[in-house]
């Protein structure tokens, strides 16, 4: 008898143990379902097994069939689900067994099954046990599928806002409390994430986390420009920058080009009266002259005609101006060059120029680090550069100070020469400095209305350096006055020292 | 006044099961055992066979068909509850049978439906916390208060005086217990059942069922809470019916025991409430 009943036990052990492994490995409730059918039929071997949900919906039936034939034991199975009982029920020559599927005192389902013989009590109890298991298992894979179902939505949901952001033109990217970047857009990963970009982005986020309220931003880099907004987003008690980068090059493009065009008007009008002013002069004292001829002194003559010549040269100088910007824009300035000495062409602009440094009371000096220099250049263009250079130098000098000096220095490098120019003038104000060499530019009406010119002097020199393979750059303080450099290679190789016509 | 030892000697005036009873108690918890063999055990006493045939088509369980023979009656109900009926029948009559000699005067129609309703509610309980054998319960709940029987028969004269303190002075019968310094009814209980050979369950849940902390390490743990917080509900609903007048003492421990929380107590009010208007073929037996 004890021999008997351990041979059970160990059986019943054997059974539990694989039932548990199959619970082990189900991921769906249809599963635990098949699992359940499958030791049932290793326990009591039953003809049929159907189990239904606690609305009696059929869950799974073993054989697979749908006639409902459970049917007819509708209000024994509502009798069973009432009162939580585990019974069985002979139905002519079988016995069906009614096991509620119990947790936490709820019934969630029912198994049916159809027994040959009466169950002993050793398989009721593990009937019992087999029922509670499963639905315990059930509502965790169940409840299980709805944690993966919620994930994958927030997931899908998550993918479908990434896409969104991900075609906007804008580069996006969201800045934590701490500085890091945790998110960027593809626009960001393919386009913004170079260092430039980057750090001014993260400078801008940083304000905004640190003072909580909207802050914007420019940077330039590889000649674009980026217009920057940064947002502050509440997150999980901490603040958070949403970074927007936008590339506004086309924008800032057409803004110059509408500039330039204001510029242009600009420049008719003061070119008009540029030639008028000198116009008016000659005009004045050759009808002075005409109608007065007698009754002048032979020197009043002479100033006269002196002051009708000046202004004629100032005209002259106006309409080569004009011309050489005209050939500039055509691109049909040539430069003549030839092998000359730069020095003595830089001597000959400072000497022209000496009249009207000593009529400014400007010191005017030259001093240059070699007798000679030899350079494959036009000669005339040089010294339009130095001439240009050196009365802007005087030009711009400060009205009511002692010791006004312009200082022209010419000095022989080893494939170039360098020229500079410096004063102790008014100066360039330093966000000005890489604008004066535009076409039409004057650095400001304020400080230059008592100053004569068509604002393209320095926009002709820059295209003559270039043109020359050279480069023109200023240091300027303002206020204390500024420093032009010109560097020109000598190009001399590859000549041999003859005259060449370039084109 | 009086010693246990006293008692104990005189618990063998108490009626035992009968061979019929321990025999179908032996049966219904013999894992190999088959309906069979229970029916046939409940059809050596035909008067018990029919009250257990009655108990089975009672309110209580309202099965949709009528049973009619005791196969079914085990097949559908189980063999637990099988055993528990019988157990009822045999409970009712040793309550009944009372001492030979003077009457203690209590209401034992009072007591014998605070033992059902106990029974019933502990299995309700169980049902609410999802304990996987609800019949245990019952007859834990139906016995818990076994040793009050037991001493209205060997001491008539000790029940009555208890009777009186609880009754005139709204006290409870434990505290009548003490301040008389008489045995506990738990502790003649639990020597009760165990002589009659009932499982440790039983046994604990008798010792218990006022000091659950008691047997807190035991496996039985959750079943003498259960049993507890039954007593405690059912003497708060029908005050007087276990001779205890007192305001009910509930243990905590108990319901650490259970992890219960208060909301589900509501939802077991509700049901039991059902259920106990269900039980007149138990009450009047
Ligand atoms: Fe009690
Ligand atoms: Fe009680």
């Amino acid at each position: 008898m004890a021999d008997v009943t351990a041979v059970r036990g160990e059986k019943i052990i054997t059974l539990f143990s694989s039932f548990i492994m199959e619970l082990n490995n189900v991921k769906s409730g249809d599963q635990i379902f098949s699992a359940l059918v499958k030791i049932l039929r290793k326990t009591v071997n039953p003809k049929w097994v159907v189990i239904l949900d606690e609305k009696k919906k059929l869950l799974l039936s073993f054989p697979e069939n749908d006639d409902q034939e459970y049917m007819r034991f509708s209000e024994l199975i509502d009798w069973a689900i009432q009162n939580k009982s585990h019974s069985f029920y002979p139905a002519g020559d079988e016995i069906v067994g009614f096991l509620p599927m119990i947790r936490a005192g709820e019934v969630r389902g029912i198994i049916l099954l159809g027994l040959n013989e009466e169950p002993k009590v050793e398989e009721i109890d593990s009937l019992r046990v087999f029922s509670f298991l499963s639905s315990t298992v059930a509502e965790n894979v169940m409840l299980l599928e709805e944690v993966m179902e919620k994930n994958r939505l927030v997931e899908e949901t998550m993918n479908y806002l990434h896409s969104i952001l991900d075609t906007f033109p804008e580069m996006v990217i969201v800045v934590s409390q701490e500085g890091e970047i945790v998110y960027m857009n593809k626009r960001f990963v393919e386009e913004g994430d170079n260092d430039e970009i980057r750090e001014k982005a993260l400078g801008v986020a940083k304000e905004v986390i640190e003072t909580g309220v909207r802050r914007v931003g420019e940077v330039e880099s590889e000649g674009q420009f980026y217009s920057i907004v940064a947002e502050p987003l509440k997150y999980q008690s901490t603040i958070q920058a949403v970074t927007t980068i936008m590339n506004v090059t086309s924008t800032k493009e057409l803004e110059r080009l509408k500039q330039l065009d204001r510029m242009k008007t600009e420049f008719v009008a003061n070119i008009s009266h540029e030639l008028r002013t000198p116009l008016a002069a000659i005009k004045a004292y050759s009808e002075t002259i005409l109608y007065s001829l007698e009754e002048m002194d032979p020197d009043t003559l002479k100033d006269f005609t002196k002051t009708i010549y000046e202004e004629s040269q100032h005209l002259e100088n106006l309409l080569n101006e004009l011309l050489d910007f005209s050939k500039i824009e055509r691109k049909a300035l040539k430069m003549e060059r030839q092998n000359v000495n730069v020095v003595e062409i830089i001597k000959s602009a400072v000497d022209s120029m000496m009249e009207y440094a000593n009529s400014n009371k400007v010191q005017l000096t030259f001093e240059s680090s070699d007798e000679v220099i030899e350079a494959y250049v036009d000669p005339t263009r040089i010294k339009q550069v130095a001439l240009n250079l050196i009365s802007n130098a005087i030009k711009y000098s400060k009205k009511d100070i002692e010791n006004k000096y312009v200082r022209v220095k010419l000095k022989k490098k080893e494939d170039t020469f360098l020229l500079s120019v410096e004063d102790n003038g008014i100066g360039i104000p330093e966000d000005k400095l890489d604008k004066i060499f535009e076409k039409f530019y004057r650095v400001d009406s304020s400080l230059t209305y008592e100053v004569s010119g068509t604002g393209l002097g320095l926009s002709i020199v820059k295209e003559i350096v270039e043109l020359h393979g050279g480069k023109i750059w200023v240091e300027s303080e303002e206020g204390r006055g500024s420093t032009f450099y010109v560097e020109i290679p000598l190009g001399l190789e590859g000549n041999n020292g003859q005259h060449r016509e370039d084109d | 006044m009086v010693s246990i030892e006293k008692m104990i000697d005189k618990l063998e005036e108490l009626p035992t099961p009968d061979f019929v009873v321990q025999k179908i108690i032996t049966v219904a918890s013999d894992p190999n055992a088959s309906v069979k063999e229970l029916a046939n055990a409940i059809m050596m006493d035909a008067s018990l066979s029919s009250k257990v045939l009655k108990l089975a088509n009672s309110a209580y369980y309202g099965i949709p068909r009528e049973i009619t023979v005791l196969n079914e009656a085990i097949m559908i109900l189980g063999f637990k509850t099988v055993r528990n009926l019988a157990m009822s029948v045999f409970t009712y009559g040793a309550l009944f049978q009372g001492s030979q000699g003077e009457d203690s005067g209590i209401n034992r129609e009072a007591l014998w439906r605070h033992f059902v309703y106990v029974a019933v509610a502990s299995e309700t309980l169980g049902e609410i916390l999802g304990y996987p054998v609800k019949e245990e319960l019952f007859i834990n709940g139906l016995l818990h208060d076994i040793g009050k029987v037991a001493l209205d028969v060997i001491s008539p004269k000790v029940m009555r005086a208890l009777h009186k303190i609880t009754s005139e002075k709204k006290r409870n019968f434990t505290e009548a217990e003490d301040l008389l310094e008489v045995p506990s009814h738990t502790s003649i209980g639990a020597k009760l059942v165990e002589k009659w050979g009932l499982p440790e369950m039983i046994v604990q849940s008798v010792a218990g069922h006022h000091n659950p902390e008691l047997y807190i390490d035991s496996i039985n743990a959750e079943v003498v809470a259960m049993v507890h917080i039954a007593d405690v509900v059912i003497n708060t609903m029908y005050p007087g019916d276990s001779l205890s007048y007192g305001k009910p003492e509930l243990s905590h421990e108990a319901l650490n025991i259970l992890s219960l929380k208060p909301r589900i107590l509501p939802r077991f009010i509700d049901r039991l409430k059902d259920k106990l208007v269900k039980v007149d073929d138990f009450v009047n037996m």
